[in-house]
């Protein structure tokens, strides 16, 4: 008795598994979470009102009003003016543009050199890794605000300057963090099956090694932006972040807390609008942590 | 079905209840263990071999549910019976070796701690006198030396050397069955070999019960007095062992039997079974093993065979009598 | 070294040692043996099959000639060139022909990338990108695959299948030497058939070299032309599969074999199986004279003191072991009918 095993077909592929690509899967779970989507709206809103602010604000930031003074909300001020009499629905909007580029460029700055860095350090191994890791102890034993204050005031304290200042310390857990995962990424057997397949080190990189570390890095610099506002809003607040008359939320803040007592609107509006970024990105970040973990994708 | 079962499981069910569907991991599996026995039980990952005798425990994880069936064990069905009652039964009366030696000890407790547990648990002894038990079953299943080594951790030990503790605290309450679920598997052949060693010594020494679960014919072979077979959650063929190698039934069987090498063998050669096992959760409503069968027929595509008796205590889930080389495909 | 037509292949005095950092006892050395001063060579179309337990060093061994690791001193030939010493750029060019299978198929695939970049990536690299899809799917169906698999991810597939994509990534660039780590034993017995079956194929009609890593000697004996015995980093014996199978001369071989559990109950049940004692050493602490001198049950006081050369026995046969020396020394093994030595 002879079993012809040719005549058999093959089954097709288990079909209840999703053929989605792992980007749409990561989108549908989002999507279809409504608190992420509540997010994500609120987080979208914010940022678009501060991008047109030019043409939504209905007073320019620096319009002084001194007969105004320091008014309650109104129809003619929705979040009321400052002592100066300065239209606050206004300056938040302008406030924004600063507050969220300096969380989106520092956060920029960390995660480019924090990823390259931290790669490096973790595909090179052996004592390269050991030298580049002593050094990010080194940054971090040393108090950061002190370097930042050293470099916006050797360097002009210029807008650009706060940017890459921020952004240079916070790179320091974020390469710890790729560092981590390369680590115990670069010995499983597809990185292996790369470089036998000749791939170069680059290629291994951006192809092999990134990707799959997307989802901790995304997490983190999610978690990177609230952090850089604040520290945008703790620097200006020493007098060292913008200068007047322009306006960040941190210094829309600080100056609204010195009064808060007369005029208690000056610092309530920035602080909605600071918690609701900062609410919405960690919630954001943890949301896009678990849509990204691919163990939780087969449920 | 005997009376003098020492388990007897009847109509099983065991589902998953999943975000794809229910799995039926086990579906209607009816098995009995006599006193003294070893049982194997052959399959591949997913047949339902493992969760079977999780169920019995009932140890299933969640997503998954014992959704019908009743499991009696010495005279009581353990599905019934309260939680409380079925821990002084599981450990003490059920002795349970799982297949990763790595895994399954606490590293942080000792050795002599971990294997006395068992009595400290369910009799009322002072610990002194479970230690001194354990000593005597650690020597017994080969452990030299074992009274100067019950304070040590389990990283000291080799992974043959764990699995012979994990057999010695599943033995030491003197139990009527023991389940072994792959306890090979992770070892090393020369390992494997002590340890199947192990195993044939403590069928003659002691009087209990085996249920012996893995997918490797040549144990089975080796060890077990029957053997079932399970395919995609269901037992395809139960058989006396030295029955369902020489003629076994099913075609399932009979085409795993061909899959494995004979070392030794100047032309050594197998033919694989094409294709893959069904998805649990959308079986089939005929024979699940259809799509890869050798001898399949219209009535399988509309009809799952139920157990049918081919001569004393053989039994297969099959409508052909593969024996008689009926409806071999040949197209 | 033991065939007249220069071998594709060809290993010398090889020593994979790993630099040891922990607590360092009595006695052992300060480094792990991994790969001990081990010779081997693979003709064109021919498959060796090395077969050892667990940390006997036949990974390491398999990921030190396709330089994965670089060696601590011997010789990798290839085509006569090498690859012990090579680096960089000419590294890359020769890696295009030893290309590997590995054993776990849920960790070699990326799982980010679909089928069609997986298979592809090889041939990117080295720039053949010409017909590159059609390539492809020529690639997918040696293995088996429909295309309609290319635009899939990993996560679709079950283990064989996985294993499948793995082997045509392999194939991609026409290799030479394939070797194939442990490729099966991940999978399930009818799986492993499949497998097993197929690179057997794929082996005879592309005229590829294989070198066949397994802890499983009756995988092992499907497979192989040649058959290497491997015991803490060394080749203990070596010879065709059939001889060694039928009449293993090395007392490791023989308890490897007759640890096998057939598939038979009376043949299982007759049989007498070898036991040995003990674990196997720690490649960190290798023993003096024979590495196997600890566990064999024929040891006698040489073999404490004195380490047995891989020695010829016949055209074929090379055993490392000084119970051959010893014609009138009992007991020995029990299949053992010993030539006498052709040196």
């Amino acid at each position: 008795m002879k079993i012809r095993v040719a005549s058999i077909p093959q089954l097709a592929p288990d079909p209840v598994i999703s053929s989605l690509s792992p980007r749409a899967v990561v989108w549908s779970r989002l999507s279809r979470d409504p608190w992420m989507m509540t997010c994500a709206i609120a987080l979208g809103a914010v940022l678009l009102s501060t991008i047109l602010a030019p043409w939504i604000a209905p007073y320019p930031y620096d319009q002084i009003e001194l007969r105004l003074g320091a008014s309650a909300p109104s129809w003619n001020h929705w979040m009321g003016t400052d002592t100066l009499g300065r239209d606050l629905l206004s300056r938040c909007f302008y406030g924004g543009q600063i507050s969220i580029a300096v969380g989106v460029v520092g956060t920029l700055v960390s995660l480019v050199i924090g990823v390259l860095y931290g790669s490096i350090s973790g595909y090179r191994g052996g004592r390269t890794d050991e030298l580049m890791m002593r050094f990010v102890d080194l940054l971090y034993s040393l108090p950061y605000l002190f370097l930042v204050i050293i470099l916006l005031v050797f360097f002009s304290s210029s807008i650009l300057m706060l940017f890459v200042a921020l952004g240079l310390v916070q790179w320091l857990t974020m390469a710890r963090i790729v560092r981590g995962q390369v680590l115990s990424l670069k010995n499983a057997e597809f990185i292996q099956a790369a470089r036998v397949s000749g791939t170069n080190d680059i290629g291994i990189l951006f192809r092999h090694l990134l990707p799959n570390m997307a989802g901790p890095i995304v997490v983190y610099a999610t978690l990177t932006v609230p952090s850089v506002i604040l520290q945008e809003a703790f620097l200006s607040f020493l007098g060292l972040g913008v200068q007047p008359p322009r306006s960040s939320w941190g210094t829309l803040i600080s100056d609204g807390a010195g009064v808060m007592g007369l005029f208690p609107w000056l610092v309530f509006f920035p602080a909605i609008a600071l918690a609701v970024v900062l609410f919405a990105l960690n919630f954001l970040g943890d949301g896009l942590r678990d849509a990204l973990d691919p163990r939780q994708r087969h449920d | 079905m005997s009376v003098d079962a020492v388990l007897s499981i009847q109509g099983l069910k065991t589902y998953f209840f999943t975000r794809s569907g229910i799995a039926r991991a086990v579906d209607d599996v009816s098995l009995e263990v006599r006193p003294g026995e070893t049982l194997g039980i052959v399959g591949e990952s997913g047949s339902g071999k493992s969760v079977t005798f999780l169920s019995v425990l009932r140890l299933v994880p969640p997503p998954g549910k014992t959704v019908s069936g009743e499991i009696i064990f010495e005279g009581q069905d353990l599905l019934q019976m309260p939680l409380q009652k079925l821990r002084n039964i599981r450990g003490k009366r059920i002795g349970i070796v799982f297949q990763d030696p790595m895994t399954s000890l606490n590293p942080f407790l000792r050795i002599g701690d971990q294997v006395a547990e068992t009595l400290l648990v369910h009799e009322k002894i002072s610990r002194n006198k479970a230690l001194d038990r354990a000593v005597g079953i650690l020597e017994k299943v080969g452990i030299s030396d074992a009274a100067s080594r019950l304070e040590d951790y389990p990283h000291r030990f080799s992974g043959g050397m764990r699995q012979r503790v994990m057999i010695a605290s599943a033995l030491i309450a003197n139990p009527s069955l023991l389940i072994a679920d792959e306890p090979t598997t992770a070892l090393d052949v020369t390992i494997q070999a002590q340890v199947l060693d192990l195993f044939t010594h403590i069928k003659s020494e002691f009087s209990t019960a085996i249920v012996l679960i893995t997918h490797n014919l040549g144990i089975v072979a080796g060890m077990a007095d029957h053997a079932a077979v399970m395919y995609s959650g269901r037992v395809v063929e139960y058989a006396k062992t030295t029955d369902l190698f020489a003629h076994p039934r099913h075609p399932y069987t009979l085409a795993l039997l061909k899959t494995l090498p004979r070392p030794g063998d100047m032309q050594p050669s197998v033919q694989p079974i094409p294709g893959m096992p069904p998805d649990l959760t959308c079986l089939p409503r005929g024979c699940s093993f259809f799509d890869r069968c050798a001898f399949r027929m219209d009535r399988c595509l509309e009809e799952s065979p139920p157990l049918i008796s081919f001569g004393p205590g053989h039994q297969a889930s099959c409508w052909v009598d593969i024996e008689k080389g009926q409806n071999p495909v040949s197209e | 070294m033991m065939h007249s037509t220069s071998p594709l292949l060809e290993v010398n005095n090889l020593r994979v040692y790993f630099p040891y950092h922990g607590k360092k006892s009595a006695g052992s050395q300060r480094e792990v043996r991994a790969v001990d001063n081990l010779s081997f060579s693979l003709q064109q179309g021919e498959t060796l099959g090395l077969v050892g337990e667990s940390g006997c060093g036949k990974s390491t061994l398999a990921r030190a000639i396709v330089r994965l690791f670089r060696p601590h001193s011997g010789e990798i030939l290839f085509r006569g060139r090498d690859l012990a010493v090579m680096e960089g750029e000419p590294l890359r060019q020769v890696r295009s022909e030893l290309q590997m299978v590995f054993q776990d198929p849920y960790s070699s695939l990326n799982p980010r990338m679909t089928v069609r970049d997986i298979v592809a990536e090889p041939l990117r690299n080295f720039g053949r990108t010409e017909g590159l899809v059609v390539r492809v799917r020529e690639l997918l169906g040696t293995v088996g695959l429909d295309a309609s698999a290319m635009n899939r991810y990993p996560h679709e597939f079950s283990g064989g299948q996985r294993q499948r994509i793995g082997i045509a990534r392999a194939l991609a660039l026409n290799p030479a030497v394939v070797v194939a780590d442990e490729p099966a034993s991940a999978l399930d017995v009818s799986v492993q058939a499949q497998i097993v079956t197929l690179l057997k194929e794929l082996q005879a009609t592309l005229r590829l070299s294989f070198l066949f890593i397994s802890h499983d000697l009756s995988l092992v004996s499907l497979l192989s032309h040649r058959v290497a015995v491997m015991y803490l980093g060394e080749i203990v014996e070596t010879g065709p599969a059939t001889a060694i199978f039928s009449n293993p001369w090395h007392p490791y071989s023989e308890a490897l074999i007759s640890a096998i559990p057939i598939p038979d109950p009376e043949k299982e049940r007759l049989k007498t199986r070898i036991v040995l004692r003990g674990d196997v050493p720690s490649p960190l602490s290798k023993p003096p004279g024979c590495p196997f001198h600890p566990r064999c049950p024929y040891v006698f006081d040489r073999c404490r003191i004195e380490h047995p050369a891989l020695k010829a026995y016949g055209s074929e046969r090379w055993v490392s072991c000084h119970l051959l020396d010893e014609p009138n020394r009992s007991p020995r093994p029990a299949s053992a009918h010993l030539p006498t030595a052709s040196l």
